[in-house]
């Protein structure tokens, strides 16, 4: 039961860390792959009428093949629709290809039957690039002992479904853990096809969960151990990584405490400069979530233009401003559901699952100081 | 021997080859890509119609239309219909080569083609062992003195790979699979559990072929069915070139080398499928060949057959032309609407077959009977020329 409960609250996070940044400008109606690898994704915000829980995705959002001087293929591309945020996205089964024109159909308005179409084509790319790991998370030598997950960030998409055959846990023995990862039965990918996420099984985080009676925790504090993405892991275009790329690590202690928000340090810029405003966190935070969960008003509450840039390895971000700093009051909002590399967030500690003291039931705390 | 076996999420599964479906609903994929066996859970499938039949023409392109790609690049290759529901399921390479990634299709009833997403399917895999690696090739060789063709040397790249998983029969909790393992003695049927338990049985298969008047042990089983013969189980197994063998399971043990009872031959050519399937009552197998038409075989001929060995004929090579060919109990050669690439059978009275048509090449989903496995769209006869033709 607690296993499942669990398992349910680590599907959201990460179907949270999985939201794209928040569009800055107006997002376009109908947002079209570049990639073999990508989706297609619709805007619905107009659509009240639309149930999340309940539609049929190909009648609002549907890909023919169309073959040249043809009309469109009657059967549809078969793939996945899903809603994230304002979008409707479909990603099908099999990455479209270039040299193929592809015909979008989506429906208009919420009339139904009333139809808009789209071609693309994906640009044949000259296979120039070759296929790499460009980074991944977290990046600091020593993690805890409770990490919950790692982030591979490719210069391509992958070829899907195949990440747990490439990619191996060994200990300094150089013995292989096979059940370190939790195996989803879809992997858990980004829409463009570029970063995978990889999750240790929490059961075995967890403390006296059976999985973690059983097999013991996949990483042990002092311990070292080394993270492999075999060499002949293929891009969707059939290219192999060619290198194998390897990460190795130590592992401390453990994060057992919740997060003390009072125990970052804010490093102030001074006023009327382009300075960055930085912030020092009391351990190593989860680098996708940093991406987005973390926001910079003024006293109105307006957001502040700039960047967020993250640094030290996780354990620092830092704002850079559009503007010169002027004088007033700021505040740093953050989304009650930004975590540590251990899969705590400000709220909860992983394995207890009452709120912490601080800021509990809130969706975001902040921050404030003034210049 | 005892070999991996997982829970498998999707990501094991890199090819689907060969399909079996168990009576209760399982459908059993050869991956020869992975060296591994998967089982669908497919059993709480049911019928979504009473009668029907099935027919999706240019089913390739349609297919390829599905997957959001071109009919160049889809590769059917096994048909198997479901035991419950009667929906027809088919293993595709979408792509080739080591590119090729596996889809898993099916046709219901009203012919709708439908993409199964494996990942939400129940699983469980066995990976086989002693398989042969990606490495070895097929020999290359030409006939009658003349060099190889550019599609011989096609075949020679064939990585015998491919072979690991060639055919495959369940019977009673086990799956029967035939196949070429890394061994000298290549041929080989193993015996799988299931569910799958990790173990394996692999049995090396010698026979005696008529044609090349040869004792041989290398190339594979291609189509095979459990019969009762003789009083006691038995594997009646179909070879390339064509003999006709009977094999009691029992003596299929790990570790032995088995004797098969050769009892005929078809005639030359590859044999693809042996559907059982009963007519007026009485046990029939139905075998297809990639070079003739196919065969009805009464099981009942089956029974007290002579066996036969190199003493039984004259030495040397025979041909189809040989006075004694075809040889012993192989039923009858029968009329069949297009080249069969792959059938299975939909229901008693019918046949569904993935047929090359003869007339336009297309490739079809077909629906025939069991009786007279006939189209009459390529044919025009006496009753196609309208009487009354008076003007």
């Amino acid at each position: 039961m607690i296993g499942n409960h669990l398992r349910l609250q680590v599907l959201i996070i990460l179907l949270l860390t999985m939201l794209p940044t928040a569009y800055s400008q107006t997002p376009p109606a109908l947002i079209l792959p570049t990639e073999p690898g990508g989706s297609v994704q619709l805007d619905i915000s107009a659509m009240t009428k639309l149930n999340p829980d309940q539609f049929e995705g190909y009648a609002y959002l549907s890909v023919f093949v169309q073959p040249a001087g043809e009309e469109h293929h009657p059967h549809a591309v078969q793939g996945r629709h899903r809603l994230e945020g304002n979008y409707l996205v479909f990603s099908p089964y099999f990455p479209f290809e270039s040299g193929i024109t592809y015909l979008v159909r989506t429906q208009q308005g919420e009339t139904e039957g009333s139809y808009a179409y789209q071609a693309f084509q994906l640009e044949a790319k000259p296979r120039l690039e070759k296929a790499a790991v460009l980074r991944m998370y977290p990046s600091a030598r020593e993690l805890p002992e409770n990490l919950l997950r790692f982030y591979f960030y490719f210069n391509t998409p992958m070829k899907k479904g195949q990440a747990l055959a490439h990619i191996h846990l060994t200990d300094a023995a150089g013995k292989v853990d096979t059940q370190a990862f939790m195996e989803f039965k879809q992997e858990l990918w980004s829409p463009d096809g570029k970063r995978l996420t990889l999750l240790f099984d929490p059961g075995r985080i967890k403390r006296g969960v059976s999985t973690n009676l059983a097999l013991g925790p996949a990483l042990l504090e002092g311990q070292q151990y080394q993270l492999t993405i075999s060499a002949t892991w293929q891009d969707v275009y059939g290219q192999a990584l060619s290198v194998e790329t390897r990460k190795a690590f130590v592992i401390g202690q453990a994060y057992r405490q919740a997060i003390k928000i009072d125990a970052w340090q804010i490093e102030k810029p001074a006023l009327h400069s382009h300075d960055p405003l930085g912030i020092h966190f009391d351990r190593i935070m989860d680098h996708a979530l940093l991406q987005s969960m973390i926001q910079l008003e003024d006293a109105d509450q307006n957001p502040i233009p700039g960047h967020w840039e993250v640094l030290e390895e996780e354990q620092q971000i830092q704002f850079i401003p559009q503007q010169t700093w002027q004088k007033g009051n700021y505040r740093i909002v953050l989304d009650s559901r930004l975590e540590d590399v251990a899969g705590n967030n400000l709220q909860n500690l992983l394995d207890q699952k009452d709120a912490t003291e601080a800021g509990k039931g809130e969706a975001h705390q902040v921050i404030g100081f003034e210049l | 021997m005892t070999a991996e076996t997982f829970s498998s999420p999707s990501h094991h599964i890199q090819s689907l080859g060969v399909l079996k479906f168990s009576e209760e609903g399982i459908l059993f994929a050869g991956d020869n890509q992975s060296g591994a066996i998967h089982a669908f859970d497919l059993t709480h499938e049911n019928r979504s119609a009473d009668t029907f039949e099935i027919n999706v023409y240019q089913i390739d392109e349609q297919i390829a239309a599905v997957l959001g790609t071109t009919q160049a690049n889809v590769k059917i290759n096994d048909i198997a219909v479901h035991p419950k529901s009667g929906e027809v399921y088919l293993s595709v390479s979408r792509g080739h080569g080591l590119e090729a990634l596996p889809a898993l299709l099916k046709v219901d009833a009203p012919n709708h083609l439908q993409h199964i997403d494996l990942a939400s399917l129940e699983i469980t895999s066995q990976a086989l062992t002693q398989i042969p690696d990606h490495q070895q090739r097929v020999v290359l060789r030409g006939i009658g003195g003349a060099p190889p063709s550019q599609k011989d040397i096609a075949k020679s790249k064939q990585p015998l790979r491919m072979l690991a998983i060639v055919a495959m029969e369940y019977h009673q909790g086990e799956l029967f699979v035939s196949g070429v393992s890394n061994e000298e003695f290549s041929s080989v049927l193993r015996r799988l559990p299931y569910p799958f338990n990790g173990t394996e049985s692999i049995s090396k298969i010698e026979m005696y072929h008529i044609v090349h008047d040869n004792y041989e042990s290398r190339a594979p089983i291609r189509s095979m069915a459990v019969k009762q013969i003789d009083g006691i189980n038995q594997l009646v197994a179909a070879y390339t070139c064509s003999p006709l063998v009977l094999i009691p399971i029992d003596e299929l043990t790990d570790g032995t080398k088995v004797s098969a009872r050769t009892i005929g031959d078809m005639g030359n050519g590859q044999p693809i499928d042996m559907v059982p399937f009963s007519m007026k009552g009485e046990e029939m197998l139905f075998v297809t060949n990639n070079s003739r038409s196919p065969l009805v075989i009464p099981v009942s001929g089956l029974q007290q057959a002579k066996v036969v060995t190199d003493q039984d004929f004259e030495r040397g090579g025979k041909i189809d032309l040989h006075p004694i060919m075809p040889f012993g109990p192989i039923g009858k050669s029968i009329m069949f609407s297009g080249a069969s690439l792959r059938i299975d059978l939909l229901n008693e009275g019918q046949f569904v077959s993935l047929n090359r048509d003869i007339e336009t090449g297309s490739l079809d989903l077909e629906t025939v009977f069991t009786m007279f496995p006939f189209r009459l769209h390529n044919i025009i006869g006496e009753s196609d020329i309208p009487k009354a033709n008076k003007s």
